[in-house]
């Protein structure tokens, strides 16, 4: 993925309610696995964070980036 | 005895193009064989499915999605994701979610572009036990989530 399209990706996770930060970083020993971090607003109604989960990953479906793992912490 | 069996993680719905459909029977995915070694050697060559090089990445899977609901074909018609007289597109997102008995959730995210619907059930109506089974053919990047 190219910095250009990772910058999109990353302005548009950022967008989605819940989400506070995004890093993408590389597993050295496989080429082109990225894993994505995102660190998440804890809510009490966890329909909300399920939401979030879900529009992530139409995000990831749609944008062929190459993640392979999505690493949810909470902030 | 076992009084109830509680599955450690269920799927709760799958997301096929713009529906979200949470009426999920069954989803069972069938990677495609893999041998281990080398991860970025081809998989296949020419128009041949089977594994021809040696990979720990899994490139290619059949995803079979049952569904609870007779509105299932006809969506699928309307998005043109089943074409009777032609191609069919691919779908425009791909996204299975699961549960686990702790309530934290995980998605898997498939690559959209790479996702056809390859069979459905042969009607779409769902008759006592009877539920609308599709399969779609996926290649690419599987996108797993930690639970949260």
């Amino acid at each position: 993925m190219n910095e250009e399209k990772q910058a999109k990706l990353a302005s548009d996770l950022l967008k989605i309610d819940g989400v506070k930060t995004v890093t993408f970083s590389e597993v050295s020993t496989m080429s082109g696995n990225i894993t994505l971090t995102v660190v998440y607003t804890q809510q009490a109604d966890h329909g909300k964070i399920t939401e979030m989960q879900q529009k992530i990953a139409v995000l990831l479906s749609q944008s062929e980036a190459d993640i392979s793992y999505i690493d949810y912490k909470k902030a | 005895m076992v009084d109830a069996l509680q599955s450690e993680n269920s799927p709760v719905s799958v997301i096929l193009g713009a529906t979200t459909y949470e009426n999920v029977v069954l989803v069972a995915t069938k990677f495609q064989a893999v041998k281990g070694g080398d991860i970025v050697t081809a998989r296949t060559t020419g128009n041949s499915h089977v594994p021809q090089g040696t990979t720990d990445h899994p490139k290619e899977a059949v995803v079979i999605v049952t569904l609870d609901s007779a509105d299932t074909i006809p969506n699928l018609i309307t998005a043109n994701y089943l074409n009777m007289g032609g191609a069919n597109v691919a779908l425009s997102a791909f996204v299975i979610t699961e549960k686990k008995n702790t309530g934290t959730t995980r998605t898997i995210a498939f690559t959209a572009a790479n996702s056809k619907v390859q069979q459905v059930s042969s009607r779409n109506e769902v008759i006592g036990a009877q539920a609308v089974e599709i399969q779609i053919l996926t290649y690419g990047t599987v996108t797993y989530s930690s639970w949260a």
